[in-house]
């Protein structure tokens, strides 16, 4: 402490007596004072600091958080589909069957999409995003309830629970992407520079969705009404957040109502970035960031506040 | 060293349960009367580091209680809690243990979740395994093992777990004899490693044997603290 305050002179330096008589100095004195109760007197050796130390310290500290977050997952990940026999196909065929209905209802029976280009793509796209953003939320917000047997019995950072209930579908989702860019390159889907931004938009709906998730599964515990009032709004928001239509079918004046949905200019963003033809960006990027943002921290305080007493009340 | 000042736990019990939408709205105005019950009353006291200490009182005293505020699961509604050293909660064996994965799977999983390091379980794998006596099971579900073999397992990951502090509920409860016996031999183990082990049990003989020091919980209240002879005594009267 003493050589980070200015114009004091350093611990080291100081006379032979107030280091006998210091704490920080003395290791003997501080087995007293640790032995009696004053832990808090414990201070941390003084490093020099770099970049790189920083880090490597940052995740020795945290190390078992991203071990305990992992095992988690993964294990999540394959209980998810230990039993069938088709295993994690099913995360693909889930989104790609919802996808040959849509498109055969609304390109080919009522042709909403007809005169788009890429038309197929935009709605895969819209789909795939659609389905991350509604499963993690689901997921999540039941994700503490499901896993009660350990919070009632181990001290464990709750985050960990709803970190790792992102992640499994969040892999899910990856998957779903991939296989959306390989059947571009099959079809003809020409690359663009501009996908290269597509990892900072990905970002972004990750942080979107442990906001809500995180804000739900607080809401959840209090509150089991919850569940049926998430699943009609995400019915609801499957429809109004611009997933199968083109948004040039919407006169211009609604534009404004649709994109207050931070899901939906995320989804145009990706579009445009993917397809870029015809297709409208969202005119308030940073705006939208800003409310991520916020959605992020308002679910970061309130779960902080409330995880002490998840053990009470589940 | 675990010390407890004013530790007083009130739980709200509600007169009726009032979850949904529905429920809310039509009884808005009406209050819900709640009732409080004091598991815990102005509990104080102080654990040195290296003591075996016995938990005793009859059911619903607030032993279980205590131990999870010590652990930190629950929050005291009043006083504080100082804890020096890392904590073992072993209010069950086998937390986290899921009955569709492999022996193997679930002995990281729950190794992980006690607190332990993925490299710490590959390199104590075998002997936890060789503790168990489970060297055939590694890769079979645990759905598929006897009871015993689960607990087997479990107590052979909980005793892996590297704690200054270890507090278990009523963990003996559940072995043969054969299982105590080891049980008990692994506490003098870590009692020579002047571990504070903090033991909630209702098997009064075995406080008498190996604690140096019990405590009688009476209704959230200490009522007797001290040489566990005279302690047990008292409970008995």
């Amino acid at each position: 402490m003493g050589n980070e305050a200015g114009g004091r002179i350093p611990a080291q330096h100081r006379p032979a007596l107030i280091r006998a008589l210091n704490p920080q100095t003395n290791p003997r004195i501080q087995d007293k004072l640790l032995a009696s109760g004053f832990y808090f007197l414990k201070k941390a050796s003084p490093q020099a600091f770099t970049p790189k130390a920083f880090f490597v310290k940052i995740f020795n500290m945290n190390r078992h958080f991203f071990e305990l977050v992992r095992e988690l997952t993964i294990n999540e990940f394959k209980l998810k589909y230990k039993n069938s026999a088709l295993g994690y196909v099913w995360s693909l065929i889930k989104p790609l069957s919802l996808f040959l209905v849509l498109y055969l209802v609304f390109s080919v029976f009522l042709r909403i999409g007809g005169g788009m280009e890429y038309y197929q793509f935009y709605l895969l796209l819209g789909i795939i995003i659609w389905i991350f953003f509604a499963d993690t939320t689901l997921v999540c917000m039941h994700s503490i309830i499901a896993k009660a047997h350990l919070i009632k019995k181990v001290n464990l950072p709750k985050i960990s629970i709803i970190l790792s209930a992102t992640w499994v579908t969040a892999i899910s989702f990856i998957i779903n992407l991939a296989v959306f860019f390989i059947l571009g390159l099959v079809f003809g889907l020409p690359f663009k520079l501009s996908m290269l931004s597509l990892p900072l938009f990905l970002a972004e709906l990750y942080i979107l969705c442990l906001g809500f998730s995180m804000i739900l599964s607080c809401a959840y515990i209090w509150f089991r009404d919850l569940d049926h009032i998430w699943q009609i709004i995400l019915q609801a928001g499957f429809y109004i957040t611009p997933v199968i239509y083109p948004l040039s079918i919407i006169p211009q004046k609604y534009h404004f109502f649709i994109f207050l949905n931070p899901v939906a200019q995320i989804m145009q963003s990706m579009r445009h970035a993917v397809l870029k033809t015809e297709i409208m960006t969202a005119p308030h990027i940073w705006l939208n960031l800003l409310f991520v943002i916020v959605i992020f921290l308002i679910g970061w305080i309130i779960f902080n506040k409330k995880s002490r007493y998840f053990a009470e009340y589940i | 060293m675990i010390h407890l000042q004013n530790i007083t736990k009130v739980f709200q019990i509600p007169h009726e349960k009032r979850d949904t939408l529905k429920e809310n709205v039509v009884d808005m105005f009406r209050r819900v009367s709640y009732e409080p019950l004091y598991a815990l009353h102005d509990v104080s006291f102080k654990i040195n580091p290296g003591e075996f200490i016995g938990i005793i009182g009859p059911n619903g005293c607030g032993k279980t209680t205590l131990l999870k505020i010590i652990a930190g699961i629950l929050v005291p509604s009043f006083g504080q809690v100082k804890t020096m050293g890392k904590i073992s909660p072993f209010l069950e064996l086998g937390v986290g243990f899921d009955p569709n994965l492999t022996a193997r799977e679930n002995v990281y999983q729950n190794g992980i979740i006690l607190g332990l390091s993925h490299r710490d379980i590959s390199k104590k794998f075998d002997k936890i395994i060789a503790f168990s006596e489970l060297e055939k099971f590694v890769d079979t579900r645990l759905k598929d093992f006897s009871s015993g073999m689960q607990v087997r397992l479990a107590f052979a990951v909980a005793i892996q777990v590297n704690a200054d502090i270890l507090l278990m509920d009523e963990v003996l409860a559940v072995g043969d004899a054969r299982f105590q016996q080891k049980c008990f031999k692994v506490f003098e183990d870590f009692k020579k490693q002047s571990k504070t082990i903090v033991l909630v049990t209702h098997d009064l003989e075995s406080v008498k044997k190996h604690c140096e020091r019990a405590i009688y919980l009476d209704n959230g209240r200490i009522s007797a603290d001290g040489k566990p002879k005279k302690v047990v005594k008292k409970y008995l009267k």
